[in-house]
């Protein structure tokens, strides 16, 4: 068992506060994903909110000690030394958190000043490896692993990956992406790719992966979210493809919205069907719809998931 | 450079903290963080009106500081009750009866609950106020470096001597 796969079978789990709110499918879809493959994770005790997209404009030192703390609970209060985060603003705002606490003395000491009047102990960089479910998941079931458990297979779906912006960017945050084989790549992500079709997928060439749809503006600038989610839509279709998979509870959320909002105001409709991995993956397990948390999406897929005979 | 920003002010607010820009980059530039900081200081030295997105960071900050948590519901109805703007828009009624097809009672009661039940983080109150404390720090340190301060005395002295 390599190293990585013996580490992540048993990690502390830090769902964030999209996936109590809306983003709750992807909750719902991890936990049973996880439970179905015989992972262990435990909720962070207690967690706070890592600052997500709007904290840092207030003061970027206070959003790192929110996502501190969160660390901290894991190592110091748990003894964990893995988190696992499904959200791509948490993930990318705890190892934004790790790479500043390590690398600028001013940002270490707000935050240790913070965390002593808090009344908890200062989270020290290294103390935990920040992972996403992504990895988890790839690291200790792997492509082969799938393949072996898969009941329903996703063979005849056509799929385009969209991971968004915060999950390989800024790339400094990211140092295990991008170091050679079997790493995750921060031009041309494929660690999705790579599980969906394990499980049968047919993965088209998808160029707008990591483009952005706007979701640190989805409400406050409307119309330039709800072009650049068009844009996302209509290029996915352009490709071929039937769902966009989606990795992030703002970018799948942006994604369904602004579909409904470009039909009413730009009069563009659109029909390809926006589903997070873990619920695909967790349907080619054979998990029935309701178990991943279909019905709790604002889209709706479940004829196309009858369909495809996933139901 | 103040004029020249000010002519550019209306791109200013348009970034979607993306960071391709600095991915291109090849020295790790950070627009978005120099973009970030522009608009509060056009903000501050009172150049344009607080903008939408400004006011959906407050919003979003006051609910973190005071509870460790966001409930994305009331975030929303704020944000719309503060820019004077009608909750009630068509695309949103749209997508919540998209949402409500497939949702069972439960889940349901769960949500209308979430309005009356704010989600919370526990003994968070010294947190909240080591925060609080801190952004109070930071708005005096910005507001001299900015000699706001001087330019209300100065804007007073006038007024006081006619």
């Amino acid at each position: 068992m390599s190293d990585k796969k013996a580490k992540y079978q048993e990690v502390a789990y830090y769902p964030g506060c999209a996936l109590e709110g809306s983003g709750s499918a992807y909750d719902t879809s991890t936990r049973a994903l996880g439970k179905a493959l015989g992972l262990k994770i435990k909720e962070v005790e207690n967690w706070n909110c890592c600052g997500a997209m709007e904290v840092k404009n207030i003061d970027p030192k206070i959003q790192t000690y929110l996502s501190s703390r969160v660390m901290s609970i894991t190592a110091n209060k748990m003894n964990m030394d893995t988190v696992m985060v499904p959200c791509n603003g948490c993930y990318h705002n705890l190892k934004k958190a790790e790479y500043d606490l390590a690398n600028d003395d001013k940002t270490a000491e707000v935050v240790d000043r913070l965390s002593k009047k808090a009344g908890h102990d200062t989270y020290q960089p290294g103390q935990v490896e920040t992972i996403h479910a992504l990895d988890w998941i790839k690291e200790t079931i792997g492509e082969e692993g799938l393949r072996e458990r898969v009941k329903n297979s996703l063979v005849g779906i056509k799929i385009a990956n969209y991971y968004g912006c915060m999950y390989t960017r800024p790339r400094h945050i990211f140092p295990e992406k991008d170091a050679g084989p079997g790493s995750e790549s921060t031009f041309k992500p494929h660690f999705m790719d790579d599980l969906l079709e394990a499980a049968g997928a047919e993965n088209v060439e998808f160029p707008l992966k990591t483009a952005c749809c706007g979701g640190a503006h989805t409400l406050s600038d409307c119309d330039t979210s709800t072009l650049l989610v068009t844009n996302i839509l209509q290029a996915a279709e352009a490709a071929g493809a039937e769902v966009i998979a989606t990795e992030c509870p703002t970018c799948h959320s942006g994604l369904e919205m602004h579909q409904i909002r470009a039909e009413k105001t730009l009069g563009i409709k659109t029909n390809v069907k926006i589903i997070y991995f873990t619920q695909l993956l967790g349907m080619a397990l054979g998990l029935k719809p309701k178990a991943v948390g279909l019905h709790e999406n604002i889209s709706d897929s479940f004829d196309f998931v009858k369909n495809k005979g996933l139901a | 450079m103040e004029e020249e920003l000010l002519r550019d002010k209306d791109i200013i607010w348009q970034c979607v903290s993306c960071n391709k820009c600095t991915y291109a980059c090849p020295r790790d530039v950070e627009p978005e963080g120099v973009m970030k900081a522009t608009a509060h200081w056009l903000e501050l030295k009172g150049h344009t009106p607080k903008s939408h997105s400004t006011i959906f960071d407050e919003i979003f900050n006051e609910q973190v500081m005071a509870t460790g948590k966001i409930e994305d519901g009331r975030t929303v109805r704020r944000y719309f009750q503060r820019t004077g703007q009608a909750l009630f828009q068509p695309w949103l009624i749209e997508m919540v009866k998209s949402l409500m097809r497939n949702l069972p009672i439960g889940m349901l009661t769960r949500m209308g609950l979430a309005n009356f039940i704010t989600p919370r983080t526990r003994d968070w109150s010294g947190a909240g106020d080591a925060i609080g404390e801190y952004v109070a720090e930071r708005e005096a340190h910005h507001r001299k470096a900015l000699k706001l301060d001087d330019l209300v005395q100065m804007a007073e002295t006038e007024l006081g001597g006619h």
